[in-house]
Formats: C-alpha cells, structure tokens, sequence
C-alpha cells in the first residue's frame, strides 16, 4: 500500500482522483476541562483508491460504515484528519485557490433532492447560480441551463421558471444533477442520490447518469446502500464497514469471488425478484455494533462465522494487488488464521 | 382459500383538498385468507399505503371518507363505533410502521409499552403481561431480553427497535398484521433478519399479513399473493409466482423490466417513460395510459376493469393478454 503515491503511473495515466490514506476521527465526549477519557467515532480510517477518467467507483455498506463521511471528506466539506487528495496530480487543500478549483471540479447530488435547492431560486438560477460565481458570463450561464435541462429530460421552456417545490422528486434531482454539471466538473459524486426516487425513475435516472458519462468524460464516485444500482453503474467496488475498507476491486470480482466474509454476507443478502428463490437463512445475525464502541482487533470479528483468536487480536492489514485488496486475516497467509487456505 | 380473515370490497377513500375531492383508493378489493400474505406492490402515491390506514380507520376523518366493505374476521370494521375500534385496532388487527423510532413513545420503556397493549386487549394483570412481553421479545429474537424489557426506545438499534415493534404489534395475538414497509429503513443484512422473521412468525401464528411494499424483491421473499397498485387502484392480482414471473399488466410488466436486478452493466434499462399522474389531475381512460407502450385509442377513452382470470388472476388493462 505505502508504494502507492498519487504520481504512480497507471495504465491509463495519472488517475483523475486520487484518495490516500483519507481518516477521520469524530470527538465525542470527555478529555476536556471535565477531564474523563476522550471517545471519538472513528468514522473514516484509511482510506486509499484512485478514480480513472470516465469511470465510477461505488461505495457500498450498511449505515454508519463512512461512506457518506468519505464523500464529505473529499469534497473537504468536513476537514480530514489526515489523508492526501489529489485531482490530476494537483494536490488538495494546500491553498484557498487550489480549493476553490477543486470544488469546481468535483460536484456533488445528495439524497434530499428538496434540501438541496434554494426554495427561492428558479429552477434556471439554481443552475446558472455555481457557473456565474466561477466567472462564467450570465447569458451564457444561460444558455448552458437550458442545454443542461434539455439534456436531463426537462423541456427548459416549461421548466426554467419554475421553483422546486412545483417539481416531483425526480425532476428535482435531475435539476440537482444538471447544476452539478453547469460548472463542468470532472468528478461527480453522488450520495444516495436515487435512493428516494420511485423504481421506475431510478432507472430513468440512472440510464441518464450513463449516458451523462460518456457525453462529458466524466467520473463518478457513486455511494448507495442498494447493491444491485452500485453493481449496474461502478466500475470499481470499494466495500466499507464501520468506517474501514474491507474489500476492493472490479466490481465484478467482488460480486462474483468476493474474499471477505463481510463481503459474502452482504452479497447473499441482496433479494431476488424471483419468489422461486427465496432465501433460506440469513447470512448474518444482529445489527453492526456501534462505532463508538469499536470491537478489538477486526471490527467484523463479533458477527463473522471464521473467527478465530488472531481475530479478537489484530487488525487485519489490507492484501493483495494495486487493484484487487481485501482486509481479512483469512487470506493472508503472514496472518497464521487457522482456517486459512495457504 | 381457507377462511378468509379479510374481505374487503370496493374500498373508497377520498380526500378532502380546497381543490375538492381526491379519490386516493378507488374500489380496491382484497380476499385474504388465514396465514396468507398479500404483498402491495406500487411506487409513492399508488394508495398502498392509505388502503392500510383505511383497513384501521387510521384517517383523519374530517378529511377524508371512506366507503365500501372492510370485514374482518367477519365484522364489518366500517361501521364499528369507537369503543369497538378501540379494542380492533391493535387487537384482531395490528400494524407496523416503517420507523419504529416514531412508532414507540420515547419516554416510557419498551417492555412497559408491550405490557400495556397486553393489558388492554387481553386484560391480563401487570406480572402476567410483563411476562408476556419478555415472551414476545424472546420470540421476536431479542439478545438477553430480560435486560431489554427495561430499555427506553433510543437504546436499541434500528434491527432491534424493528423486532420490539413486531413484539409490540403481536402482543393481542392479532389475526391480521398490517406491514407498512417495515424494512425499508434497515440494511441489508438487518433487513433479510426481519423479513425472515416475519416469515416465521406468520406460518407459526397463522397470521394473514399485508405487506407494504415499494421493493419487488421484497415482495417475492415474503408473499403468497401480490398485487399491483397504480393511481389508486389494483391494476393486477395473482399469486405471487403468477404475477412476478409472468405479468399481464403493462405497469406491472414495466416495473419488473426497470429494476436493475441483473441488468448489465453499460446496457440501458428498460425504464418506464414519465411519471405517475396527478390524483387530482387523472387522465380519462387508464391512468397508466400516457406511459404506456401497449396503449390504443380505446385506453385513453375508458377505464379498464378489474378482470378475474384463470387461476384468481385479476387484471385492469384492454391489452393484458398481448403482454402476456
């Protein structure tokens, strides 16, 4: 892992973004005046991946795994701890310029597509409003409006004068992802940004997030709890757990052999619409402790069927390749768990 | 069909708006038999969710009315008097909500919530129905419910506050259980933990259950017989098998192709164009018309019926055959 530095030459060239060893720590009581220990939510700990130009990387993992805090962290919407961002080989956050650029460049479409719009502003201003801030003249942050509602399915005469509140939910977030794309970002995120939107919308949307993509070369980095949306639209699969990676690669790999048992439980949880094929038994039991109270060693070991003493013991480190990893002491061979294969 | 725990026909609710009426479920029929469930199918706004209000006469009743047959174990809940309804509601018919966060009352314990409603229909003394709630909590699948009977709701994570809830709602031993999307809100992994318990629990308490549901996944873990909503009404109904993997109805047909469960990746989905109309707005013919692929001159004209098949497979569509 420590090999990997931002200028690492890939396949594809410098990776558009890259993400390393990204934590946070949230304080939550105690070690002030009133002395008492410090507790802190370990929210987010060491995070690392690189996003290529045009792909999407997908965030899965039950709530309170990080990934939403992750997403925040790199848009420094919340100060990282420690950790490295950088965009196009372009540090992050050195200077108020550099940031200025990257908020520009990244962009983000959150779950409440009704939070996330100015009650007040047209539905043309919210979208003109970012590219006319960031220098862009208003007429043609205009024109860029109209040719953006045009492009996400909303007829720009009858929608540009419109407030939010006269729009369903999925128009709304279509409005959400046309502003995010009026300063012509190079990353977009997106925080379970269908998740609220009716089955039949989410396709509608997510077939536009494709086609979107390819228009404007963009990167995705898509966070979602639903794994069949994450395994539709990632390249990549990046599976968290109480604020921990614990498994990362094509999102194929990780769908057809994934390595840890987290992994497997999550994977046979997803429901089949055929009710021939019913599940028979849960994979897991009980719900994920809380991360306030962090078990030792791998923080999986309570729920996990493999567990074994080194478990209780030691954090796993993570294993394998630039591309493929996974942190369980099941598959690495140094780690001397019982059940291992080699 | 054994004997049906619930028969409901020609189920009317409208609103009451200062634009005039809004008919929010209209003529909705449902044959429910003892330890069947029923999976509602339908995106926001299909009625799914007021149709279970309606079944407890939980609407504000200023506002809305509501018309039609609701039996219920052979009683007619439409016209019970309050002093009836009281002891229907959370006795022979009990509901669970999506947030049991919201549904639970944040300043008494769990254990005193579920002893209270044991209480109330059973007439059990305080020792017997706390007896009887740590027996529920058991049976629901708490850890160490002895300890849990005393927590207060925001104590319990999310899975766990489920399980108190489902505890809560079969304190009355209630013929008919009423889900309104009780797993949306959990993860994954917690959600499979709740749909099998309800699974179990419904065989073993031979319980008739309606369970509300946007997910179809969901829906084809959990049920015997599923039916569609669309606008207000039932647009198709059948066996969950029937319905899931052969569907008649276009919307139907629609929803089941625009999942992405097993879509491949870079393909396009096959997504139903537009939205749901406007209640208070309802084109003249099929309300699914103006989406519709199937659609002819005859379906912007008039409303479909609810057609009875082969097999009780009941369908609303003038094309319901060319889909199939």
């Amino acid at each position: 892992m420590n090999d990997m530095t931002a200028n690492t030459a890939t396949p594809g060239g410098t990776p558009k973004l890259s993400v390393r060893e990204l934590s946070k720590r949230f304080h939550v009581s105690g070690g002030g005046l009133m002395g008492g220990e410090a507790r802190y939510v370990h929210a987010v700990s060491d995070v690392n991946f690189n996003l290529d130009k045009g792909t999407t990387i997908g965030i899965v993992g039950e709530s309170g795994c990080g990934k939403s805090t992750t997403a925040r962290l790199i848009m420094h919407l919340i100060n990282p701890d420690s950790g490295k961002i950088s965009l196009d080989g372009d540090p992050v956050g050195a200077d108020p310029a550099s940031l200025k650029k990257f908020r520009r460049d990244v962009q983000m479409v959150f779950q409440d597509s009704s939070a996330s719009l100015n009650p007040r502003l047209t539905i043309e201003q919210s979208i003109m409003f970012g590219a006319t801030i960031h220098g862009t003249p208003k007429a043609e942050a205009r024109k860029r409006s109209h040719y953006l509602l045009n492009r996400v399915g909303l007829d720009p005469a009858r929608f540009a004068g419109r407030y939010p509140h006269e729009l369903s939910g999925g128009q709304r977030q279509r409005v959400n992802i046309a502003r995010a794309l009026a300063v012509q970002p190079k990353v977009v995120i997106f925080d379970e940004a269908v998740s609220a939107l009716d089955k039949s919308v989410e396709a509608q949307v997510l077939n536009l997030l494709n086609e979107l993509r390819e228009e404007f070369e963009l990167s995705y980095i898509f966070i979602s709890h639903d794994l069949h949306v994450v395994r539709y639209i990632s390249d990549t699969v990046m599976v968290m757990y109480l604020g921990q990676v614990v498994e990362y690669g094509p999102v194929e790999d990780v769908y057809n052999t994934p390595q840890h048992p987290y992994t497997k439980a999550l994977l046979s949880s997803m429901l089949s619409v055929d009710p021939d094929d019913r599940t028979d038994a849960a994979p897991i039991q009980g719900d994920p402790p809380s991360p306030l109270d962090l078990p030792s060693g791998c923080c999986f070991s309570p729920r996990c069927s493999h567990v074994a003493d080194i478990c209780r013991s030691l954090s796993p480190r993570i294993t394998g390749t630039r591309t493929r990893q996974v942190a369980c002491h099941l598959v690495d061979p140094a780690a001397g768990h019982p059940e291992c294969a080699t | 069909m054994n004997t049906p725990v619930l028969n409901v026909r020609d189920l009317v609710v409208e609103f009451k708006t200062e634009d005039g009426a809004v008919t929010a479920v209209n003529k909705v029929g449902i044959q429910l038999g003892q330890g069947e469930v029923l999976g509602l199918i339908g995106e926001s706004g299909s009625g799914k969710s007021v149709t279970l209000r309606a079944l407890l006469r939980l609407l504000p009743e200023r506002k809305s009315s509501i018309s039609g047959i609701v039996e219920v174990d052979g009683r007619n809940v439409l016209e019970m008097s309050d002093k009836e309804l009281r002891a229907y509601r959370g006795g022979e018919t009990s509901m669970i909500f999506q947030e049991p966060a919201t549904a639970f009352d944040p300043v008494y314990t769990v254990g005193f919530q579920i002893s209270e409603s044991i209480r109330n229909h059973l007439g059990a003394s305080r020792a017997e129905a706390r007896a009887r709630a740590l027996e529920l909590l058991k049976l629901v699948g708490i850890p160490s419910p002895e300890t849990r009977l005393d927590n207060y709701p925001h104590e319990m994570s999310g899975g766990m506050r489920q399980r108190a809830m489902i505890a809560l709602a079969l304190a009355s031993s209630p013929k008919l259980l009423l889900a309104d999307e009780p797993t949306t809100a959990l993860d994954a992994t917690v959600q499979i933990q709740v749909i099998l318990l309800l699974r179990e629990l419904q065989r073993d308490l031979r319980m008739g259950v309606i369970f509300v549901t946007h997910d179809i996944g969901v829906a084809a873990e959990i049920s015997d017989q599923v039916a569609v909503m669309y606008a207000g009404r039932i647009v198709e109904n059948g066996k969950a098998r029937d319905v899931l993997k052969t569907p008649h109805h276009p919307y139907t047909e629609g929803l089941l192709s625009s999942t992405v469960h097993g879509a491949k990746k870079g393909e396009t989905i096959d997504a139903i164009p537009g939205m749901p109309p406007n209640l208070a707005d309802m084109p003249p013919g099929c309300a699914f018309a103006p989406r519709c692929r199937y659609a002819t001159e005859i379906c912007h004209q008039e409303k479909p019926e609810l057609e009875t098949g082969a097999n009780g497979r009941r369908v609303a569509c003038f094309h319901a055959l060319e889909v199939a």
